[in-house]
């Protein structure tokens, strides 16, 4: 009778000191969770207010090149640079109709040969293989 | 073998004690989680939740070439809670102050550590008071004559990032912003009356702004969390988050090149005429606006700046103020006359007579600048002859002189989104006295907005069809995905494409040698508009002292790419001869602007569809 009863009072110790293991380790795993899930919604958010921070930096930057690409300033700019820029306001390409070769033929030899337009038979001496 | 210590006994006492130690542990657990829960959460749960607003970012506004011509940028609001200061920081104050670009001594008054009494809220200004941080926590209340500590006093409203980064670098406990969003208006003037502002209350207050709010504003986030004893936000407490949904970016059909042409043009006419005011239109053939500028105008980023008794530059005059249009409005009774086929383009009508019967009475008809002889209906419009115009509104008739004027776009709002648009005034035809149809042909009795006369004017150049004018051309989501895609909308039919086709070519005639407007003829292109010269009504009469100058037009004739109205009001002390006509003030702004559009948009001169024959060839004329 002696021997069974510390026998169970070896088993109830081993079993407590098992519990309290299992149990401790329990609670330091949840511990440790509990902090990497803290680490981990601090971490996001972290990075969240460091790319709002960079969006906002990108905005600003944007902000200031439009500014300074704005019209009155690039104008104020051409002026107090001396850059003597003007606008581009003359028709930059001509559309031409009639032959090209003819006509690039007759502006060269206009300067030359007379003060009008030289005639289609002036152009073809001057350029006999057209 | 000896047990020593180890007998049954003792391991049984200890076994007991720890159990009996484990159940004083739970005891405990439960008494603090269950019994003890409420006392002991009541202080937490006012301590530690924290309700963090995310501020939407406002949308930009863009023209059509992508160009930002309103956006949001982040500015922080520096303050300080001078009870939070530390003396090992007095050192960086210096700094502080060179950075925010605030005298020094400046800034030690406003660390001065202060208090006001509870209940005097607002004796220190504005800039001083409670931190005014959403999520601050009320004040115990005390008695009224509590002295409270004033949390917060306004250092700079205006920081940028950059440089809050600087100061945040400082590391002056005490010292910290409050963010939000400011809007920006890069282009400064550019098209200030059609884009609007958002106010200091962060209310849109005008144009675009105001119109499209409800696509550019967002939707503010929230999140509901807990912080930690200093005030930082413990994110893995984090109960509910509702994301910011910034807001949509506005699309608009005005070209910032061409804005910028008609903005010049704008300034080059109030340089050489001082006008009262003054306005020019530009669109495409299916009613989107290119441009539309006002003088005088104002600056977007500093509209607070504006004077009280200059506020009148703040109003969209296109679209909220109305003139006489003046002989442009003889496109009307022309394009009517023709739509019924009571007169062709080679029609001739007398024009020298003074009185003609009408309705069983006779009626005097309006006075010519210069005398007139039998003219073509192309004539008429070219030589822009009252008389002749006064015949062919006795011709339609005042029942369908009306409707033709309705289908033109007059005496109705055209459902342009900003501005304000004003309807114009065109009395019903059961109201007109008799007189009224010899004069409403010649553009009297009638008034309309600068915007109506240029509807009425792309009427003909889109081929008879009244066009609702547009200024927004897409909404687009944060993503810059199209979501809403706004198209050419047609309000009516006014006239038959033959007709449109038949007054445009005698439109042309009106900046060819012999019509009112060789000044807005563009070489290489043809060009038809139409001039107009209104008197204005001041001190109770008509004056022959005061007018609006106009031109309205559209070119190449034969394929339209581009309508320009030009109205200048109220020129005259600096025009040629002191009489602003719409020939000599109005007519060489749209050649200017005209010629400077070509390359821009690309406009080509084509092949001339036009009969020779509906060209009118006489010369003379001057209005």
């Amino acid at each position: 009778m002696r021997k069974n009863t510390s026998a169970f009072v070896n088993h109830l110790l081993v079993w407590l000191l098992v519990t309290i293991g299992l149990g401790g380790s329990a609670g330091l795993v949840t511990v440790w969770m509990r902090h990497q899930i803290s680490a981990t919604a601090k971490a996001n958010r972290d990075l969240a207010v460091q790319i709002a921070r960079y969006d906002r930096l990108v905005d600003e930057t944007r902000t200031q090149i439009e500014t300074e690409q704005a019209s009155d300033k690039l104008r104020h700019l051409n002026t107090a640079l001396g850059l003597g820029l003007v606008p581009m306001n003359q028709i930059p390409v001509v559309h031409v109709t009639d032959n090209v070769v003819e006509r690039l033929a007759r502006r060269a030899n206009a300067g030359v040969l007379a003060d009008g337009p030289a005639p289609a038979a002036a152009l073809r001496v001057t350029l006999p293989g057209f | 073998m000896s047990k020593g210590f180890a007998s049954s006994g003792r391991m049984a006492f200890l076994g007991g004690l720890l159990l009996l130690c484990y159940a004083a542990l739970g005891v405990r657990l439960v008494w603090l989680h269950v019994v003890d829960r409420e006392a002991l959460l009541k202080p937490l749960a006012k301590v530690r939740p924290m309700l963090i607003p995310e501020a939407a970012r406002r949308g930009d506004i863009l023209d059509a070439r992508g160009a930002r011509l309103a956006t949001s940028r982040s500015e922080i609001l520096l303050g300080v809670d001078p009870h939070s200061l530390l003396p090992r920081d007095e050192r960086k104050w210096a700094e502080l102050a060179a950075l925010i670009e605030l005298p020094e001594a400046e800034l030690r008054e406003r660390f001065r550590p202060r208090f006001r009494r509870a209940g005097a809220r607002g004796e220190e200004g504005e800039d001083a008071g409670e931190a005014p941080v959403p999520f601050a926590l009320p004040a115990a209340r005390g008695g009224e004559d509590e002295q409270r500590p004033i949390t917060w006093v306004k250092l700079r409203e205006d920081v940028s990032e950059s440089l809050y980064e600087r100061v945040r670098r400082l590391d002056i406990r005490g010292v910290y912003g409050l963010r939000h969003y400011r809007r920006v208006y890069p282009s400064n003037e550019l098209a200030a009356h059609v884009i609007g502002y958002v106010n200091r209350e962060h209310q849109a207050a005008a144009g675009i702004e105001a119109y499209a709010d409800f696509y550019l504003r967002g939707q503010q986030g929230w999140r509901v969390g807990e912080r930690d004893g200093r005030n930082r936000e413990l994110p893995q407490f984090a109960s509910r988050e509702v994301p910011r949904r910034d807001g949509y970016s506005v699309v608009l059909s005005i070209d910032s090149t061409v804005q910028d042409i008609v903005e010049q043009e704008l300034t080059q006419l109030a340089a050489r005429f001082e006008p009262r005011k003054a306005s020019i239109v530009v669109s495409d053939l299916d009613g989107f606006v290119l441009a539309l500028a006002n003088y005088p105008s104002f600056n977007l980023n500093e509209f607070n700046r504006v004077p009280k008794s200059e506020e009148a530059r703040m109003k969209n005059a296109a679209v909220a103020d109305i003139y006489d249009p003046g002989s442009v409005f003889k496109i009307v009774p022309a394009a009517g006359a023709l739509e019924e086929r009571l007169v062709t383009p080679l029609t001739v009508l007398d024009c020298t007579v003074d009185r003609l019967a009408h309705r069983g009475r006779m009626l005097s008809l309006p006075a010519e600048d210069h005398k007139m002889g039998n003219l073509t209906i192309a004539e008429i419009l070219s030589h822009s002859s009252n008389r002749g115009a006064a015949q062919l509104g006795m011709k339609l008739g005042e029942e369908r002189l009306e409707r033709y004027a309705r289908a033109f776009g007059f005496g109705s709002k055209l459902g342009f989104p900003v501005g304000g648009e004003v309807a114009g005034i065109l009395h019903p035809h059961q109201r007109w006295y008799p007189i009224d149809i010899t004069r409403i042909p010649m553009g009297h009795s009638v008034s309309s907005t600068v915007l109506q006369m240029h509807q009425a004017m792309s009427v003909i150049a889109a081929g008879g069809v009244l066009l609702r004018p547009q200024v927004i051309r897409e909404i687009r989501d944060a993503a810059n995905e199209t979501v809403y895609r706004y198209g050419r909308t047609e309000i009516g039919r006014a006239v038959s494409p033959r007709t449109a086709a038949q007054v445009a070519a005698m439109l042309i005639g009106v900046t060819r040698k012999g019509g009112t407007a060789l000044e807005a003829s563009i070489e290489g292109f043809d060009v038809a508009g139409k001039t107009g010269t209104s008197q204005k009504f001041v001190d109770g009469r008509w004056s022959k002292k005061h007018h609006i100058a106009s031109f309205s037009g559209f070119f190449p004739a034969a394929r339209p790419k581009v309508v320009i109205t030009v109205i200048v009001d109220d020129a005259d002390h600096k025009a040629p001869g002191g009489v602003a006509y719409g020939r000599t003030v109005a007519a060489p702004s749209f050649k200017r602007i005209g010629e400077r559009l070509i390359p821009i948009l690309d406009i080509r001169a084509g092949a001339a569809a036009v009969p020779a024959l509906l060209v009118a060839r006489h010369e003379g004329g001057t209005r």
